[in-house]
């Protein structure tokens, strides 16, 4: 990436944050119900890879699956697809599935102007 | 005068149309938007329509080529906004008609509920996305304009 100035000079490269994309998955099982947590940001660089971890934690047998982004800061249009999907696989597996969103921020404010909720059941927290 | 480092009234970044530079491309927004009065709420808005177009770009412009072509992205402030092109010099793809496959046709809509004003334009050339969020006193070393702006407002997509 060049970055430049308005009088096209060299403008400073800023150092903030993770030079690349990165996620976390960490799924929970008790009984027949799920819990997956995703942590970090989930856009089309890594948004495959995340959605094949998530799927890892869907098994046969689960009555109930809860994917908590309460941990994440940042989705684009190939993470909310990732949560599309899940709630038509989780439909037609009849499982019950719902997210759960921060109560304010960027990822409510994407999975809300989306309508995920009309795909899998989105939750928010209490305070 | 020597350029000043601070001034965020024009920048103008370039990188390949590469997923892996999508990143990168957020923390310079965070970082020069950091600079303006936005609240974190709107600065998030912003990055994430720029992110969507940028993204955009990445999966569709240079979908015919073997090498990633690249994209342009700049940002400027106006007395009463922020705006910001994104540019690619492939091919705009219509979103197929009925149903969509996965991943089609959302980013577009996500821009255009983000930020205030979303114009595309494409031709032969290439594809520029421009998005213009209403910004009040963007920068204090930028002085209104001295003419009277024109009635009205730019045609394109607004935000619902």
């Amino acid at each position: 990436m060049r970055p430049m100035g308005g009088d096209g000079s060299a403008a400073p490269v800023p150092e903030r944050g993770p030079a690349a994309t990165q996620a976390f998955v960490t799924i929970a099982r008790s009984d027949d119900v799920a819990l997956i947590k995703v942590t970090g940001e989930v856009d089309l660089a890594n948004a495959e890879t995340i959605e094949q971890e998530i799927l890892q934690g869907i098994r046969d047998g689960l009555s109930a699956v809860t994917l908590d982004l309460t941990g994440l800061r940042y989705i684009d249009s190939a993470g909310l697809w990732i949560l599309f999907r899940l709630g038509t696989s989780l439909t037609t597996a009849k499982i019950a599935g719902e997210v759960v969103v921060p109560v304010d921020g960027p990822i409510r404010r994407m999975v809300d102007i989306a309508g995920v909720s009309a795909a899998i059941s989105v939750r928010v927290p209490r305070r | 005068m020597p350029p000043r480092s601070d001034r965020t009234e024009y920048v103008h970044l370039t990188l390949p149309a590469d997923a892996a530079h999508l990143c990168g491309l957020r923390n310079a927004m965070n970082e020069y938007l950091s600079a303006l009065p936005l609240t974190p709420h709107r600065r998030d808005e912003i990055v994430m329509a720029v992110g969507e177009a940028a993204a955009n770009a990445v999966e569709h412009a240079y979908r015919d080529q073997q090498e990633p072509g690249i994209i342009d992205v700049t940002f400027w402030t106006e007395s009463d906004a922020l705006c910001v092109q994104v540019r690619d010099q492939g091919r705009w793809r219509e979103p197929p008609s009925g149903p969509r496959p996965a991943g089609q046709g959302l980013g577009i809509a996500l821009m255009r509920r983000l930020v205030d004003c979303v114009l595309i334009h494409y031709d032969h050339r290439g594809t520029d996305v421009l998005l213009r969020h209403p910004v009040h006193n963007p920068a204090p070393y930028c002085q209104p304009c001295p003419t009277p702006r024109a009635a009205g407002r730019p045609s394109g997509a607004h935000r619902n």
